[in-house]
């Protein structure tokens, strides 16, 4: 995967800088809700949109919590991941060494709850454990490019008999807004809501840029907990990519939420990018394209078997491979990601990035390097 | 501010056993100390003899009453705001006074009863469960519902039943305008006249079998009328696949 913002470069201390030791190392934040209980976030990453419904549920439940144990905040609901009458892996309370009698309270592996409008597939308790519930406004395509849920997802959430699949079996058209709120106005009424279903969680809104001057402001009126900023669906330039997250950033320090967190999903991005767009403003970027290598060998993989064994479930075998991948592979990119985090705490928020190009210098407001040669060279 | 009732589980067991006077909780007392002291009630075994509180201090607040999951009856009286009642099950409650938007939004089972007004949203999400307004509703009535039934007395405003996938929305008056938008297998039973259709549904007879089960519906819901003054309104492919008598739905309706 190409570098999109491979014109910037992490900019370290200059060569005088005196030994002061290292900075601290803690990658975890705490998000505080607008009643003022406070989220903890184990590390500024998170699994926007995993396309659950394209794979087996039995591999998708062993997938979210392999993929959530690594500190990252997966996005999922209990329909995504098992039938009704069994607890996803992703949603049982998990044993917490720092438990102790003065601290009992049950802890979870870090899950987000995707609210969308319709709410096909939420249930009640997918709101206990949470840690992020995602309120997503604006429509999202197929893959035919349609405003509209697949058969298969609606299949995943709302399991019919096969001879009686909901909507005929085909696609189900989408919505944009809640349809229990009335007007962009009372969506902090909606927030309020869901943070005493959710009592853990802090509330956040997720939008798509196409408005991000008027969406914005509009949201964050309503005193979200915080703000996904769903740059993927446009194709965009590094440049663009960059720029959008700079924007948005200054939109919410202007409109006095500059303690408000910003989500990224970036669409495709390599990890030296997601520590940049950190520099630039974000608070935590999305590694769905990260996962992207593991779920295309999870198709081919339940394609092949299920052509040769008839639909029958993978083996846990093949379960331990994608285990096995995420705490290798993936664990090896989260941990170059927090490493880059942790080198850019050497410099002060500003002097973290440099530029090698005039134009990306200009339109981001970074130091240009004025290499006296081609960076490519 | 009216005091926490202390609860007595012996005291339970006998009011729930001599029908004496419902016991009375208050809203006063917070969302969450109100949600933990009815889930302490003790409950009868019995569907038919519930065991009955009383919360007062309705006054137009915002979620109350939400994920309640416990086969009790509760009496309100007096205005609520938005959200009451979202994702609750088993509770059979009854409220004099209008509510606002999404009341009873994602409802599991059980019932909810407004004699009043709703706003918009009314039953979004429903999963199952009665809900039944005598008073008319706002837009978006019965959006996304996936199960259960709604019952209006009055009119309801536009777009009912938006997205629903299944379930059944009963209308006592008039719709708004596009009534029945990208439903799915949900059917609307409609006393009056509706603005207009969406695309893609249509008016169909009542079946013999769907009278008796919307009279029967009607008189659970304790809404006066005969079955056979409504009409129905289902997708054209829904019908279609009942024309068919396949006992399945063609696929890729749209």
């Amino acid at each position: 995967m190409n570098e999109r913002l491979d014109e910037i470069c992490f900019l370290p201390p200059a060569a005088d800088t005196p030994w002061a030791g290292a900075p601290e190392n803690d990658l975890s934040t705490m998000v505080a809700r607008a009643d003022g209980e406070q989220v903890a976030i184990d590390l500024p990453l998170f699994w926007y949109d995993p396309p659950w419904s394209q794979i087996g549920i039995e591999t998708a439940n062993v997938i979210a919590s392999a993929v959530a144990r690594l500190g990252v905040t997966v996005s999922a609901l209990r329909s995504d991941l098992s039938l009704a009458d069994r607890e996803p892996e992703l949603h049982q309370v998990i044993t917490d060494e720092a438990a102790d009698d003065s601290n009992p309270g049950a802890v979870f592996l870090p899950r987000m709850i995707p609210y969308r409008p319709e709410r096909y597939g939420l249930n009640g308790r997918d709101f206990d454990g949470a840690r992020v519930v995602d309120v997503r406004l604006a429509m999202r395509r197929d893959m035919a490019g349609r405003f509209a849920f697949t058969p298969d997802q609606i299949e995943r959430w709302e399991a019919t008999d096969d001879d009686s699949p909901l909507a005929g079996g085909g696609w189900v058209p989408v919505a944009s807004f809640p349809p229990d709120v009335d007007g962009m106005h009372n969506l902090s009424g909606k927030f309020s809501q869901l943070r005493l279903l959710s009592q853990d969680a802090a509330v956040f809104v997720s939008i798509s840029p196409h408005r991000l001057t008027t969406e914005l402001p509009a949201v964050l009126a309503s005193q979200p907990d915080g703000v996904v900023l769903r740059l993927g669906e446009l194709n965009l330039s590094g440049l663009a990519l960059a720029g959008f997250v700079q924007q948005a950033r200054r939109m919410m320090d202007d409109q006095q939420c500059g303690h408000v967190p910003l989500w990224i999903v970036p669409g495709k991005i390599t990890v030296d990018d997601a520590a940049k767009l950190m520099a630039l403003g974000a608070t935590a970027v999305a590694i769905d394209s990260w996962c992207e290598v593991l779920l295309d060998d999870v198709r081919d993989s339940e394609q092949n078997h299920n052509a040769s064994f008839s639909y029958s479930s993978l083996s846990a075998s093949n379960h331990q491979q994608w285990v096995d991948w995420i705490e290798c592979d993936l664990a090896s990119q989260v941990e170059r990601f927090g490493g880059l985090l942790h080198s850019m705490r050497y410099q002060p928020p500003g002097q973290r990035l440099a530029a090698f190009s005039q134009e990306w210098a200009e339109t981001l407001d970074l130091v240009s390097l004025n290499l006296p040669f081609d960076s490519d060279a | 501010m009216n005091p926490m009732p202390i609860f007595d589980p012996a005291d339970a067991e006998r009011g729930s056993k001599s029908h004496r006077a419902a016991r009375q909780f208050s809203l006063d007392s917070g969302p969450q100390a109100l949600h933990e002291a009815i889930h302490q009630v003790l409950v009868t075994e019995s569907d038919e003899q519930l065991t009955q509180i009383e919360v007062t201090g309705s006054a137009g607040q915002h979620s109350v009453l939400m994920r309640l999951d416990h086969l009790i009856r509760i009496q309100m009286k007096g205005p609520l705001g938005d959200y009451a009642f979202a994702f609750n099950s088993q509770a059979d409650i009854r409220t004099t006074g209008e509510v606002g938007n999404g009341v009873a939004e994602g409802m599991v089972s059980g019932a909810v009863r407004v004699r009043g007004d709703a706003g918009v949203g009314a039953g979004a999400g429903l999963t199952g469960g009665t809900l039944a307004i005598y008073g008319t509703v706002g837009d978006r009535c019965g959006a996304a519902m996936r199960g259960g039934g709604i019952f209006v007395r009055g009119d309801v405003g536009d777009e009912t039943g938006v997205g629903a996938l299944n379930g059944m929305i009963v209308i006592g008056g008039n719709a708004g305008h596009n009534l029945g938008d990208a439903m799915s297998n949900a059917t609307v039973f409609i006393r009056g006249s509706a603005a207009s259709l969406a695309v893609g549904v249509t008016e169909a007879p009542l079946r013999k079998r769907e009278q008796l089960r919307l009279g029967l519906l009607l008189i659970n819901a304790s809404i006066r009328g005969d079955a056979k003054e409504f009409r129905r309104i289902v997708p054209v492919a829904l019908l279609e696949a009942e024309a068919s008598e396949r006992g399945e739905l063609s696929p890729n309706w749209r």
